[in-house]
């Protein structure tokens, strides 16, 4: 062997709120050897980090029958799409691993009695608030103090397998650093993807671009759910921000040129709490009747409301301040609003795992932003839920390995090849030229937001002329640049996975509009798209939700989705 | 344009902001001992260096480095 690799129990990979919870919750179940390896520096180098402060949750004092039936059926969610015991394992754990978290010593806003404060924010869920990166923090203290070996700036790139065949057994994985380029080499008897989303390098989230997804890609596990989900998020045109919730928690709303608050049309629901996806193709239908472009409206607040905002998000208002859209507890009265695409930030596609976080390879498991998520639960809750689910498992599935199983060593020759790749090639496309490329493919509105099989099919086009012209040419002259060009390859495999579930999706729901199927079909369509890798191919197929042994039931219907009957009766042309 | 200035008079080179950048994009110059912005076209604007940093030695901007398409073009 000619890299000695480090050794472990447990393996976790991702630094952000997930993979904290999977290395605490597998070390609390007993586990002697726990290592979380994260790209930078643990607590500061995740969206967790960057997270907005709010936690749309499921509170112990909240009515679960309630709760149940809005995120299974309501148009607020996925109109019917959801997974069962998910669902309900959500619903079972999410206030105490709310509570892990304030033990843990995480900050939350509280009300003078000492609840929990909480506001109506997105999806109409009265949300719990905590103080921005500051949680990380905390969580990164926890992680400390729990024993857990952390290993920082160190990027993994892929797998290991047993007898470095996919789908056999996975036990750990290779990365390098990205600080010398060194090759490193991780043996672990079971492994956690906690790596985040593909967020396609949008807003405060350039870290997650879905190298965990790739990985689980290549060794053969099962991916799914890519185009359902609020994949369509928010920004501003003039800089980078999140905090939606918040703004609109505190009073902002959303209007178009005209100042009209037309998005109560479009999400009679919700109105403006709607989930993002709505407000995105409410937004671009507005835009093509060329009434944009679209505000977000703060008139009404109050000094403290801008207060507020500081506390719950202080990054954000760093850099609306820096703007000059903050000043002192004063607030920009409006602020141009546009749908940048944030991947599969807070919801969407991923590993597919059961509700023990197990993915479909032994020995691997997926946890928050990594795993395919089901649309009824979702952000931060559902990472804390499913990272602890891993832990736990993970642990379990440990403590049953009898033997220890040898590295293939022609699977990590094969892997520290393709790892180093990039810098070994001397020459070659910089990182830069992809990234943009995936960007300029995905991000226009006619492509995502509002979609459409002829554009879709494009848009796939340019992405496999980018994987096999340009991701092959990839080149790093150093560490830095070795770890940006798996980033933007993993960003194209995630494009084209993305792109290609939605083609395969013939109807519209929230978050995946199609002006070719523009009827929500809850007789032909409760499925998720899965997909796996097949002879180096994408393949991917539906399977139905098996809502007919559910207790909650969709009704077996189609209607014209609520964008497109809004759309006609204000006069924008689609089809 | 991002992260525009270490202010080296203020600056004690703790290294503080090249452990917290998600984005690798400070390091320090093992000559001088001071840290330095490596990669700036990484820079994503988060303020979290210039939150960090003891002295207030950096400062950040709110431009995007890197050009972001857009779903709709300015109206």
């Amino acid at each position: 062997m000619t890299v000695e690799p480090i050794k472990t129990d447990v393996l976790v990979i991702g630094g952000g709120l997930g993979g904290a919870f999977a290395a605490i919750k597998a070390k609390e179940a007993g586990i002697e050897k726990v290592t979380l390896v994260t790209k930078g520096k643990l607590g500061k180098d995740s969206v967790s980090t960057f997270a907005a402060g709010v936690w749309p949750g499921f509170f112990e004092s909240d009515d679960r029958e309630a709760a149940f039936k809005k995120r299974a059926l309501s148009e607020v969610f996925a109109g019917g799409i959801y997974d069962e015991d998910w669902l309900n394992a959500f619903l079972d754990d999410c206030y105490d691993r709310m509570l892990d978290m304030e033990n843990w010593g995480v900050e939350w806003e509280k009300t003078p009695d000492g609840e929990f404060e909480r506001r109506k924010m997105r999806w109409e869920i009265h949300q719990a608030m905590f103080h921005g990166h500051h949680m990380m923090e905390q969580m990164a203290r926890a992680v400390k103090r729990f024993g857990i070996q952390v290993i920082g700036n160190t990027m993994i790139t892929d797998l290991l397998t047993e007898r470095g065949m996919p789908e056999e057994n996975v036990i750990g994985a290779v990365g390098i650093d990205i600080r010398t380029s060194e090759f490193k080499v991780f043996k672990a008897k079971a492994t956690v993807i906690a790596t985040g989303a593909c967020a396609l390098k949008s807003r405060f989230a350039k870290m997650v671009v879905g190298e965990g997804y790739a990985m689980a890609y290549r060794a053969g596990a099962k991916l799914g759910r890519f185009e359902i989900g609020e994949i369509l998020q928010g920004g501003l045109r003039e800089f980078d921000s999140v905090g939606w919730n918040m703004f609109v928690g505190l009073g902002g709303k959303w209007v178009n040129a005209l100042g009209e608050e037309c998005l109560l049309e479009y999400c009679p629901e919700s109105g403006k709490f709607s989930p993002l996806a709505r407000v995105a193709e409410a937004s671009a239908m507005e835009v093509r009747a060329g009434r944009g472009p679209i505000y977000l409206d703060l008139s009404s607040y109050k000094p403290e409301d801008v207060r507020k905002l500081k506390v719950v998000i202080p990054l954000v208002t760093r850099i609306w301040e820096s703007a000059g859209k903050i000043s002192g507890d004063t607030i920009a009265k409006r602020i141009e609003w546009v749908n940048v695409n944030n991947g599969s930030i807070a919801e969407g596609g991923g590993v597919m795992t059961n509700t023990k976080a197990e993915s479909s390879i032994p020995g691997l498991y997926a946890c928050g932003d990594a795993m395919a998520r089901p649309r009824h639960a979702c952000c931060l809750p559902i990472a804390a839920v499913s990272a602890g689910r891993a832990g736990i498992f993970a642990a379990e599935y440990v403590k049953g390995v009898k033997e220890e199983v040898d590295i293939d060593e022609r699977q990590v020759g094969e892997l520290k090849k393709f790892a180093l790749g990039p810098l070994e090639r001397g020459d070659g496309i910089e990182p830069d030229q992809v990234i943009l490329g995936v960007q300029e493919t995905i991000v226009p509105y006619d492509v995502t937001v509002i979609a459409r099989g002829d554009r879709l099919e494009k848009a796939i086009k340019e992405i496999e002329r980018i994987r096999d012209e340009e991701v092959p040419m990839l080149y790093a002259s150093d560490g830095h640049y070795l770890r940006v060009a798996h980033e933007a390859a993993s960003m194209v495999l995630f494009a084209e996975m993305y792109l290609k579930s939605r083609l395969l999706r013939e109807e519209s729901r929230p978050g995946c509009a199609r002006e070719d199927f523009p009827y929500t079909d809850n007789i032909n369509w409760l499925k998720y798209t899965v997909l796996k890798q097949e002879e180096g191919k994408i393949k991917l197929w539906a399977e139905d939700v098996p809502v007919d042994k559910y207790k909650v039931k969709p009704k077996r219907e189609k209607w014209l989705y609520k964008i497109f009957e809004v759309a006609t009766k204000r006069g924008v042309k689609w089809g | 344009m991002g992260i525009r200035k270490i202010d080296y008079v203020l600056c004690n080179s703790c290294e503080i902001c090249v452990e917290v950048c998600p984005m690798d994009v400070i390091r320090m110059d093992e000559k001088t001992e001071r840290p330095f912005i490596k990669y700036l076209r990484d820079c994503q604007s988060c303020f979290l260096c210039m939150d960090d940093c003891p002295e207030g030695a950096i400062y950040v901007t709110y431009h995007r480095e890197r050009r972001l398409p857009m779903p709709w073009p300015s109206q």
